[in-house]
């Protein structure tokens, strides 16, 4: 309670949320409000719950990836990627060289998509409408690139288990070329707008700190932690696809506030441009993809699969029972553990800084409630 | 420390707790009784050697039919030494049974969400739970547990076979 020379201040419930433009999707936060002041929160999801567990366990392998890509929208290829790997080294698949490198190109320029998206999300939240379209222009080309490849701009279907659908057409590879050449300098365009922007700094530095410690209890992932100043990046820990192969850096800051989280996506930018880069250049010719039966039943067995998707782990727990259709499939995300220590950073902030911190981890809704 | 020897220090650790222990796709697997649930949590989390201190994964599987039970799964992971295990337990129960088992959120703070997705999808309690309201179905939901085997919902058809 604030009092202030006879002024009195009572504490008041708001609903932010469901539709609030700055929860990018459908999530309801309760906020206990002392004035401006946040004092509590309890963040209300679930409003996307299409019980893709449910469904994935009455569909058969095969039919399981077009519903991956409805849990992270902005990231299709990554949780394809993530599905597809799952259950290849359940059966122990062997997957063709070249369809492992597509599947790197692809998640990759995914990568970029999806943070490019992100910046102009985050960058809107704060009031700044210029970056938006910069960021909208860039992403464009990749989903041309995409498009060109499979037909889709939004939710692919590309990879299948034992490779993936569709090579890659001629034009692809030197339009890749062409934008990876362009994009460093567009980057660097994003961080001239914004970067040491004082309005910028002043929203971001210092705001929604979240030490090394609370990210490792909160079982944060992906740039939210690295921003905290923890080097955890799954493609180097535990390689998987062919991201051994590439010369890449992991980027880590260490002040872990909404600047840092700002940061560390614009060089993962430009670290996935690099990884795109080589891949295209080291592409092998051969097949596409392994020949695997409608009807294919994996053996008995389970397997738990992660990978590192623009917002953190995503993870699957895949238990066959020996039928053409799984016993169960658990999905972990990178967006269910972030948001959960959304209370944890954002107490005792502004509403304004609340705004600007949910937008910095980065949530996508539909992959919180999957 | 290697997958192996990883597994090793745990099961000396336990001697007498685990019953069972394997690699599954190299992840050093372990199963416990319901009653050491939180007692091998704990000590895997703080064990110098293990310091398993983020959850990478945790969730339910309903094996009533098989094993008479629901089976707790949770990956759990070491920033420190990069590896991670699976600790497994089966709480038994049998038809419309809710049971209860200890909450890990003791142990770790992130095991909360993941705990109220169980208790709404599967119908598992949460003894000592500091908030077991619903997290993605409706607060007056009342249709049953969505994710046990052979539920069937008012808008959920079972696909026919193919």
């Amino acid at each position: 309670m604030m009092e202030t020379k006879g002024l009195r201040t009572e504490e008041f419930m708001v609903n932010m949320g469901p539709q609030h433009p700055s929860t990018h999707g459908v999530c309801k936060l309760v906020l206990k409000m002392d004035g401006e002041l946040v004092k509590e929160i309890q963040p209300h999801v679930g409003y996307l719950h299409r019980s893709i567990e449910k469904i994935a366990e009455n569909r058969t392998y095969a039919q399981i990836v077009p519903f991956t890509d409805r849990i992270d929208y902005c990231a299709s290829m990554n949780s394809n990627h993530a599905y597809v790997e799952a259950v290849e080294r359940m059966a122990e698949v062997e997957v063709p060289e070249r369809a492992q490198y597509l599947r790197v190109i692809m998640a990759e320029l995914n990568r970029i998509a999806s943070h490019l998206l992100w910046l102009a999300t985050f960058t809107i939240d704060l009031g700044a409408v210029t970056p938006f379209l910069y960021a909208f222009r860039e992403r464009e080309e990749i989903m041309d690139m995409f498009e060109m490849t499979c037909g889709q701009r939004l939710t692919y279907n590309y990879m299948k288990i034992g490779g993936v659908n569709w090579d890659i057409p001629k034009e692809f590879v030197p339009k890749a070329k062409q934008f990876l050449k362009i994009l460093p300098g567009k980057v660097d365009e994003y961080e001239d707008l914004l970067t040491n922007n004082p309005i910028l700094l002043y929203r971001t530095k210092g705001i929604g700190v979240l030490s090394s410690e609370k990210a490792i209890e909160y079982s944060a992932s992906g740039p939210s932690i690295r921003a905290s100043g923890v080097r955890w990046d799954i493609r180097k820990a535990e390689p998987y696809a062919v991201y051994d192969k590439f010369d890449f850096n992991i980027p880590v800051r260490y002040n872990g506030d909404v600047w840092d989280r700002y940061k560390i996506r614009l060089d993962e930018m430009r670290e996935s441009a690099k990884i795109v880069e080589q891949a295209i250049d080291g592409l092998p010719e051969g097949d596409i993809a392994k020949k695997v039966p409608m009807t294919w039943k994996p053996k008995e067995g389970e397997v738990f699969c992660r990978i590192e998707a623009p917002r953190g782990e995503m993870a699957y727990h895949i238990i066959s029972d020996g039928t053409n259709k799984p016993y169960r499939v658990k999905i972990r995300t990178g967006s269910f553990c972030n948001l959960q220590l959304l209370p944890a950073i954002a107490t005792n902030h502004l509403i304004a800084d609340l705004v600007a911190i949910f937008g910095s981890l980065d949530i996508v809704l539909p992959e919180v409630d999957r | 420390m290697d997958s192996e020897s990883l597994l090793n220090h745990i099961n000396e650790l336990h001697k007498d707790i685990i019953i069972n222990s394997e690699l599954i796709t190299d992840v050093p697997t372990i199963e416990v009784k319901p009653e050491h649930w939180v007692e091998v949590c704990s000590s895997l989390k703080k064990d110098v050697k293990t310091n398993l201190h983020s959850i990478s994964n945790y969730g339910a599987v309903d094996y009533r039919e098989k094993l008479g039970g629901f089976q707790l799964v949770l990956t759990i992971f070491s920033h420190k030494h990069k590896h991670r295990v699976t600790v497994k337990t089966l709480v038994p129960a049998q038809g419309d049974e809710e049971p209860e088992i200890d909450t890990v959120t003791t142990v770790w703070l992130s095991a909360d969400w993941f705990e109220r997705e169980i208790i709404e999808l599967f119908g598992v309690k949460f003894k000592g739970h500091p908030d077991p309201r619903h997290l993605m179905l409706d607060d007056d939901w009342d249709e049953g547990f969505p994710l046990r085997r052979g539920w069937t919902g008012t808008d959920f058809i079972v696909k026919p076979e193919m």
